[in-house]
């Protein structure tokens, strides 16, 4: 039994120094990633006065590039696809530990989704290729992406796809400077597509808590809260801005877009529901009046 | 409570370290602490059945005994009978209840008749396939004089709970276990060095090669209508190693881990993928329940005593109950007919036995007649695996219908590069340690212990890479 035991302990330390040497690789891994915003999130080097959050809605319906110019304070956007509500929070959260606390958030609500239990997702894959920073691997622990061995082993922090596999860039990834995620103005990509308009029998409580919850932060932090409702190309869910109120406090305030975007031709849009280039300039310029008319 | 789990890697280590903290008092203390720990690695799951298994147990050493105790064989048989029909008794409404249900509803249905009966809601205790047929071979070799009833209850409880091979096998015999249960146990430097050795090699054939199959199977299988026939033959080939590395690998981990108590296992896999025919795949592939099903039904039917007929009759009746073993659904039956249809030629020819021994025993490579009769065999195995994969026959023989129309001839719309490689380093490995009891167990331990721990510590980093959210093992839903 010694000799036996004697051999495990040399096989874990052998396996121990193996494993800190894979720092080096964890490490390597964010430099492969096209869309490194959230490695800028958690290194602290945003520091926007204005910041964009949301799901795709944000990243490629408002342009911070155009806003900084417009409203002449510096702006970000941390728009990523497919994110919910709750995911949302919790970047705040860490863009509030490790940034200087923004004037203004600009929150693009994803109509009609925002509230949905079924749409939208907590997405840990974007955080997986920057593991080697620990709040993201105690967020990808905590939500069951990765084991509690990651606690401790490097091995346990990565998977061969964040490991082993570069990804490419695509339209979908590829950022600006300030984060925001231009779609290109090309042929229209949503014929035949319709949303089906909001209900109250598929909300989520939990979203609609986390909801409630980034607003608590936002009034904690001194931060105006922007709920900004951007154009799909369909007429606009009336059932889901009612909805979106009245979970507003009184002092977030809600803009719902005012300019006509649908236009015969599809003129302004990517697909039925994210904007082109074209589309989101406008959309930028009227959230930039709406900013410098309500200081 | 999964192997694959963190859970599992904190609770083994201090129960062996207890385990063998008790080795200089009585043996009755190590069997007690394995006992506590058994219920609790089963009760992680759900302690509401832990009392259905101990029910169980109770009622098997009970009727055990008035068997052994009896003088008159009418009390003999009633004890006999009690146990077996309690004991499938539960199987039965656990398991097959509603299958029988729905199947008469639709056969009436058919008729244009519409019956109305209930079905059950209540889950299927993991394992309960396993620990009956403990009990029952245990009852049976009893009723059939050929073991002493066991007067020890905690002993006896221990055979049929005993941890690594609770919930999903191998299958033990009381010939086999019950006599280790009841010796001093030792702890050599050999057997620490292969226990750990085997489930180092079950964790990679889990996690690395089912898990990571089961990613590429799954959306094939849940969605058969969007792929070619190419794809399709993908997937049920993917699948065909997912459920080889699931099962094969939970049986590795649980004799490795016996292995580190001092206790023996009896083996359940043998590299059936290089078998030549598929006599020999039965032979290799759940070696603990087909050599139960030959003792239990198949030889008590007559076996190959009888004339033609009779062995065919019951070659057919042991692959259906085997098949249905598995699972109440008709695919599974449809599985086990298959297979039988596969053995009759061997029967008919008296060519069943002609491979007993591993492939090229003697040699590094097959012949080229082995490597045919190996790529036969694989093959009709994959197609067979489908009816054990699919929802329902109808879903299976779609599958196969499309996989020999002419979209098999298009290139298929998923091919991981870097799971064919690991298949390929698999199949290699396997290759290499085929003449051992699982693939790593003689490899490389004459080379020098750098090479071996080198490869130790690629199958852990692989394990570390690969490992996601803990899938199930697909053997405990039986």
């Amino acid at each position: 039994m010694k000799k036996w035991g004697l051999h495990i302990a040399l096989f874990s330390l052998c396996f121990l120094v193996l494993d800190t040497g894979y720092f080096w690789v964890l490490k390597q891994i964010p430099v492969k990633q096209p869309d490194r915003r959230l490695e800028k999130l958690i290194t602290g080097k945003i520091n926007a006065d204005i910041l964009i959050l949301g799901s795709s809605r944000a990243a490629h319906n408002l342009l911070a590039e155009e806003l900084e110019k417009q409203v002449h304070q510096s702006a970000f956007n941390l728009g990523f696809r497919g994110t919910n509500v709750s995911f949302h929070l919790q970047v705040l959260q860490w863009y509030l530990q490790k940034n200087k606390t923004p004037k203004i958030l600009v929150y693009v609500a994803d109509v009609p989704f925002l509230f949905d239990q079924e749409a939208l997702k907590y997405r840990t894959d974007l955080l997986l290729p920057f593991v080697c920073y620990s709040e993201y691997n105690k967020e990808l622990i905590r939500q069951g992406a990765l084991s509690k061995l990651a606690y401790g082993l490097n091995f346990a922090k990565s998977t061969y796809q964040t490991a082993f596999t570069t990804p490419r860039k695509t339209i979908e990834n590829h950022t600006d400077t300030r984060g925001s995620n231009p779609l290109p103005v090309e042929k229209y990509r949503g014929n035949g597509d319709h949303f089906v308009a909001h209900k109250k029998i598929v909300e989520d409580s939990k979203k609609i808590e986390d909801f409630q919850q980034l607003q608590k932060l936002c009034k904690k932090n001194g931060i105006q809260l922007v709920v900004a409702i951007p154009p799909n190309n369909e007429p606009l869910d009336v059932a889901f801005v009612s909805t979106l109120k009245e979970q507003c406090w009184p002092s977030t305030a809600c803009y719902t877009y005012q300019r006509k975007y649908t236009t015969p031709n599809h003129r302004y849009f990517y697909d039925v529901s994210h904007l082109n280039q074209l589309g989101a300039n406008l959309f930028t310029q009227e959230i930039s009046t709406f900013l410098l008319l309500n200081p | 409570m999964l192997f694959n789990t963190f859970t599992f890697a904190w609770f083994f280590p201090l129960v062996f370290v207890l385990y063998w903290l008790l080795q200089k008092k009585d043996l009755k203390w190590q069997n007690g602490l394995l006992i506590v720990a058994s219920y609790y690695f089963y009760a992680c799951w759900n302690w509401k059945f832990l009392f259905l298994l101990i029910f169980s147990t109770a009622l098997d050493y009970a009727s055990g005994i008035q068997i052994e105790k009896s003088t008159s064989e009418k009390k003999r048989k009633f004890w006999f009978w009690l146990s077996i029909l309690i004991n499938l008794g539960f199987l039965g409404v656990f398991k097959y209840y509603n299958f029988f249900v729905d199947s008469l509803v639709e056969l009436f249905a058919s008729f244009g008749v519409s019956l109305h009966l209930a079905t059950l809601q209540v889950l299927l205790p993991v394992g309960i396939s396993f620990y009956t047929f403990h009990g029952l071979s245990y009852v049976i070799d009893i009723y059939k004089r050929r073991i002493a009833a066991e007067r020890d209850f905690v002993v006896y409880s221990l055979f049929v709970s005993y941890f690594p091979l609770l919930v999903a096998g191998p299958i033990e015999r009381a010939t086999h276990l019950l006599p280790q249960l009841k010796q001093k146990r030792i702890f050599t430097y050999e057997q620490g060095v292969s226990g750990l050795r085997q489930i180092l090699w079950g964790l990679f054939k889990k996690i690395v090669i089912a898990d990571t199959c089961a990613q590429y199977a799954n959306p094939i299988f849940n969605n058969p209508e969007a792929y070619s026939g190419s794809t399709l033959f993908m997937g049920a080939l993917f699948f065909t190693f997912q459920i080889y590395g699931d099962f094969s690998g939970y049986s590795d981990i649980a004799l490795g881990t016996s292995r580190l108590l001092g206790i023996e296992l009896l083996k359940n896999f043998s590299f059936p993928y290089f078998s030549r025919d598929i006599a020999e795949f039965w032979r290799r592939w759940h070696i603990s329940l087909s050599t139960w099903f030959k003792d239990y039904v198949y030889i008590p039917l007559g076996g190959s005593q009888g004339g033609r007929w009779m062995q065919i009759r019951n070659t057919f009746i042991i692959f259906l109950v085997s098949g249905f073993w598995h699972g109440a659904n008709w695919t599974f039956i449809a599985w086990g007919f298959l297979n039988a249809l596969y053995f009759l030629p061997l029967l008919l020819t008296n060519k069943n036995r002609s491979h007993v021994e591993i492939v090229a025993n003697h040699s590094m490579f097959p012949s080229f007649k082995e490597i045919i009769g190996m790529g036969i065999t694989f093959l009709l195995t994959v197609f067979a695996w489908i009816f054990f994969r699919a929802p329902s026959v109808s879903d299976a023989l779609y599958f196969i219908q499309k996989i020999c129309s002419k979209s098999v001839l298009q290139w298929p719309t998923v091919r991981p590069t870097f799971l064919i490689v690991l298949l390929l380093f698999f199949v290699l490995v396997e290759w290499w340690g085929r003449k051992g009891n699982f693939a790593l167990e003689k490899l490389w331990v004459k080379q020098s212990r750098i090479l071996r721990w080198s490869l130790y510590l690629l199958l852990l980093v692989l394990l570390f890479l690969f490992q996601g959210e803990p899938e199930t093992f697909i053997y405990f839903q039986f």
